[in-house]
């Protein structure tokens, strides 16, 4: 981002002051967008805000920035612990792309940095996340909220699956790679696709890395780009992904905790009992969905558009997410 | 011919002085300690790549080729030619999978976790290990 002048003169028909802006600076960021602290000065206003915009690529299907502001505004008023956003922008001349501003929050969504950290109580952190997860969950699907989420999805049928699964294909379909493993994995989620018993709003990148905590504490949950109505049972699948343990292999939860540390709470936050057998499901799909968000990632570095070593490291460690979702499936 | 060292030492060397003499000034950096220690794991998929990525290459190939109802005699072919094949092979299969909706137990699924277990002493031999 090279023009602050514009930012700035942005900044000064918000306040409607003069405004400074003190610190401007990258931070890590998603696939697909960029974040940038910003210290801003305007008259009284003193604030360290985000500023988070795109990339200039899409990962299956992610949310623009005004949609993605939208369901923040959403998930805040819920009660879901989130950066609450405050101010939002389509005009791409000042950034070049839409971006919207959130508040700073305190401490750290690194995943190695929390899991090594000796001071944090992991039952108390497992129990905020399922606290929190029961609380975007208890956003019910309303086909007037959110209507860019709207997909006319049938309540109570396989519907959700079976659009998983039919999205899946359409990308590998988009890939110039064969992935059989996937193919096998994405039959076996056909013939097994269980029943949506009720819609909810799903954040779908849920897991360690996208938890910020300070001092020990859960202080909000992040990047909500892949938000959409489904299944509880997606969220807590994707929880459970083995990559997402960050080689904590034997804490379930995010590296940090055990299934049982998690899901009591959120039965208890919900009031909904977590089907374990669809936990297992959504586990699969959430390796498959990985792999081939992986698979773009490193094609995405071949193409020229996002070179880079994550990019290119990354779209060799499909094979992790192909072998591991073919062995849940033969842990039954 | 090139001399001594192979290209395998010279990446082991590059590995060693990432880790040793990159690392421990990048630390406190938390993006550009990241990308060292990535720099690094992805010379240790190229060195292993070299060593042993030619007989993998070639039984997973002949896996591929069997799903698919074709053979393949991998000495006839050079390195590039027979990544090639197997990169078609794969599309070919994947194809078949798809089609003809293989399910876990059949022929198809025990040749693909064989090839993926191949795939996998390459790019992350430590997998299923820690």
């Amino acid at each position: 981002m090279q023009n602050l002048e514009k930012l700035q003169t942005y900044f000064a028909s918000k306040t409607g002051a003069n405004t400074e802006i003190a610190e401007f600076r990258q931070l890590s960021g998603g696939a697909c967008q960029d974040n940038y602290l910003l210290h801003l000065k305007a008259g009284n206003l003193d604030e360290k805000l985000v500023l988070r915009t795109d990339k200039g690529g899409a990962l299956l299907g992610s949310l623009s920035r005004p949609q993605e502001y939208q369901v923040i505004e959403k998930a805040v008023a819920a009660g879901v612990l989130t950066p609450p956003v405050k101010w939002l922008s389509d005009d791409t001349s000042i950034v070049g792309h839409p971006f919207y501003l959130m508040q700073k929050i305190e401490g750290t969504a690194n995943p190695r940095e929390i899991l090594k950290n000796r001071k944090i109580d992991f039952k108390r952190l497992a129990a905020d996340v399922a606290t929190n997860l029961a609380q975007i969950h208890s956003i019910k699907y309303d086909p007037a909220i959110l209507p860019f989420l709207d997909h006319k999805i049938k309540p109570a049928s396989k519907e959700i699956s079976l659009s998983s699964i039919a999205l899946c294909r359409k990308l590998l379909d988009e890939l110039p790679g064969g992935y059989p493993g996937i193919e096998l994995c994405l039959n076996w989620a056909e013939a097994n696709a269980p029943v949506t018993d009720e819609l909810v709003l799903c954040h779908s990148d849920f897991r360690s890395g996208n938890f910020m905590v300070y001092d020990g504490v859960l202080t909000g949950i992040l990047d909500w780009e892949f938000a959409h109505w489904g299944d509880r049972h997606e969220d807590i699948g994707y929880l459970r992904m083995r990559d997402w343990r960050f080689g904590k292999v034997k804490n379930e939860i995010g590296g940090f905790a055990d299934p049982d540390d998690f899901y009591a709470p959120y039965e208890k936050a919900s009031g909904a009992k977590i089907d374990r057998e669809k936990v297992r499901y959504w586990e699969v799909m959430g390796n498959i969905r990985w792999a081939i968000g992986a698979a773009q990632q490193g094609e995405r570095h071949l193409s020229g558009k996002d070179k880079g070593i994550e990019f290119a490291s990354i779209g060799r460690r499909v094979a992790e997410m192909e072998f591991e979702a073919m062995r849940l499936i033969e842990e039954k | 011919m090139q001399y001594r060292p192979e290209h395998t030492d010279l990446i082991d060397t590059i590995q060693e002085f990432l880790i040793k003499d990159v690392l421990p000034f990048v630390k406190d950096q938390d993006m550009l300690a990241y990308k060292t220690l990535v720099s690094w794991n992805m010379l240790g998929v190229v060195s292993r790549e070299l060593k042993n990525g030619r007989p993998l290459l070639a039984q997973d190939t002949i896996l591929l080729a069997e799903l698919c109802g074709e053979k393949v005699d991998p000495k006839l072919l050079g390195d590039r030619e027979l990544m090639h094949r197997a990169q078609e092979l794969s599309r070919a299969a994947a194809k078949k999978i798809r089609a003809q909706k293989a399910l876990p137990g059949s022929k198809e699924w025990n040749s693909i976790k064989q090839v993926l277990k191949h795939n996998l002493q390459i790019s992350n031999p430590r997998y299923g290990v820690e």
